[in-house]
């Protein structure tokens, strides 16, 4: 049977010799069944078929990323010269925040690359919003068209995506490829590291390499980490802190400083009356969820914190 | 001016960057279209031929092509996309997944009037895309890199029997995904002869 299939394949692709071909023929007539199976195959044949003519990669682009692939080559090869070295401990210690993007002309694609310690935000066409952390390049089209919304994410970026159940957006890593409607999540997509922390709404996620994948509601968080996808039901703030720079309250009051931790962190928080007015006054700066409610307790006066990693309540005699 | 290919050759080899940028420039595109046929994912096909062309970049000065600059440029596109497969192989032969196959059957009751064969095509190219990984390269290799069962084993350093085993499984997997609509699917074969 395993020959047949191989024959039936080199018959529809006109591979066989005459006498093979009249074979198959003789047997696709000798039964209805044969005929029938001949016939899935060739229509299977046809469909199967992948049309690489649609594939209209940006030349442009990939120019100027192999540009820089051998500038930076070149370079390497004088790397003997002192100043290269000296250039680039100066420019990684200085910390030179600078940016650069780049307009294409074909299909509209833009590429954004933030440096080290480097965090821009972009406003993409449909009003889609993207945070991106350092060191992370992201390609985007000028506008979207066509059925869906299409991104290249290389590296970690926050997104609050647009609402738009017609046009699913996606972002395609270089391991994964993430699927979203409408919500907001952090998302790193990297050469062999995926991870997706899920703060609204619900997103899909799939690595590149295997066909494992995942829907992930609110508070849901998955990796993918050498092709092997894993998911779980918290999120992840550790990865999410990066994004919120500092955070600095001058005399806020609690209920304030709650709706900032909520929208940084996608953790709920409920306050029990008394403490809600409580005037805050503390910088906190990449400190994770439970840090800054260690410091918020000492602050505020709150005796009591019961967290169920979704939504944390405090309570307290008031301050 | 029309520069002749030993011309161009000869300014690479002596750093000209501006014609080796005509040259990427111009092949750019198909030889991506190419490794496409072999690697099945855009974004590695590009990743592939920009590789390809680094690296002839970096060997300008000791490169020696025999052939045309095209057929050079195909060859090793092809050997590249080789390479990738080999390392995307698993190492095990992975169980068949039998969740995420593609569920046509909806499809087929709601679209039972303006179904066309294009749509036929992009559920076929899904339930591809839900096979194993292994299989998926095998079976890609025969229907779209051209390559027979032989060649295929050789490339990916496999037997004749593992390749006829997955393609026989991809296939098998494939119709069994059509099974729901088939009956519709001959009917579409027929109004076509009419």
């Amino acid at each position: 049977m395993q020959n047949l299939e191989e024959k039936i394949q080199g018959y529809l692709s006109g591979k066989l010799s005459e006498d093979e071909r009249q074979e198959i023929k003789n047997w696709a007539n000798a039964s209805e069944q044969n005929a029938k199976l001949l016939a899935q195959h060739r229509k299977l044949y046809e469909l199967s078929e992948l049309d690489t003519s649609s594939f209209c990669p940006n030349v442009e682009m990939a120019w100027l990323k192999v540009e820089k692939k051998i500038a930076k080559h070149s370079i390497a090869l004088n790397s003997g010269n002192v100043f290269y070295k000296i250039a680039a401990a100066i420019a990684v210690t200085v910390g030179l925040v600078f940016f650069s993007i780049s307009y294409f002309s074909s299909p509209d694609l833009v590429a954004v690359n933030t440096r080290e310690g480097e965090v821009l935000s972009v406003i993409l066409s449909d009003s889609t919003s993207i945070t991106l952390n350092e060191n992370s390049t992201l390609k985007y089209p000028e506008a979207f068209d066509g059925s869906e919304r299409k991104v290249y994410l290389d590296g970690q970026a926050f997104f609050e995506v647009k609402r738009d159940e017609d046009h699913p957006f996606k972002i395609i890593g270089r391991s994964s490829v993430t699927e979203v409607l409408g919500t907001s999540f952090d998302l790193i997509a990297k050469q062999t590291y995926s991870q997706v922390n899920v703060l609204s709404g619900s997103v899909s996620f799939k690595g590149r390499k295997s066909n494992d994948k995942v829907v992930l509601e609110k508070n849901n968080s998955a990796t993918i980490v050498d092709a092997k996808l894993e998911s779980f039901e918290h999120i992840d703030t550790k990865t999410l802190v990066w994004r919120l720079g500092e955070l600095n309250f001058q005399s806020t009051p609690l209920r304030e400083v709650a709706q900032v931790l909520t929208k940084h962190y996608g953790v709920e928080i409920q306050l029990q009356s008394g403490i809600d007015s409580c005037l805050i006054t503390s910088k906190f700066e990449g400190k994770t969820m439970s840090e800054i409610l260690e410091v918020l307790k000492v602050i505020a006066n709150i005796t009591n914190v019961s967290d169920d990693e979704k939504v944390v309540v405090l309570s307290g005699p008031s301050c | 001016m029309q520069l002749t290919e030993e011309d161009i050759l000869a300014k690479i080899g002596n750093d000209d960057r501006a014609a080796f940028e005509q040259v990427f420039r111009n092949y750019y595109t198909e030889l991506s279209r190419f490794c496409l046929k072999y690697v099945r994912d855009e974004f590695a096909a590009e990743e592939l031929v920009q590789e390809v062309f680094i690296n002839i970049w970096e060997r300008r000065h000791t490169l020696s092509v025999n052939t045309s600059v095209k057929a050079y440029l195909y060859t090793a596109v092809r050997n590249r996309s080789f390479n990738y497969l080999k390392l995307q192989m698993p190492k095990e032969l992975r169980k068949v997944d039998v969740e995420g196959v593609v569920d046509l059957s909806d499809v087929a009751e709601n679209r039972e009037e303006a179904w066309v064969m294009d749509e036929l095509r992009v559920y076929v190219q899904q339930a591809i895309d839900t096979l194993p990984p292994k299989c998926q390269t095998i079976f890609n290799l025969s229907r779209n890199a051209g390559m027979t069962y032989k060649e295929i084993a050789e490339e990916l350093d496999l037997s004749v029997k593992t390749v006829e085993n997955q393609i026989g499984h991809a296939l098998r997997k494939l119709r069994e995904q059509l099974n729901p609509i088939w009956d519709k699917i001959m009917v579409l074969i027929l109004i076509q002869f009419l």
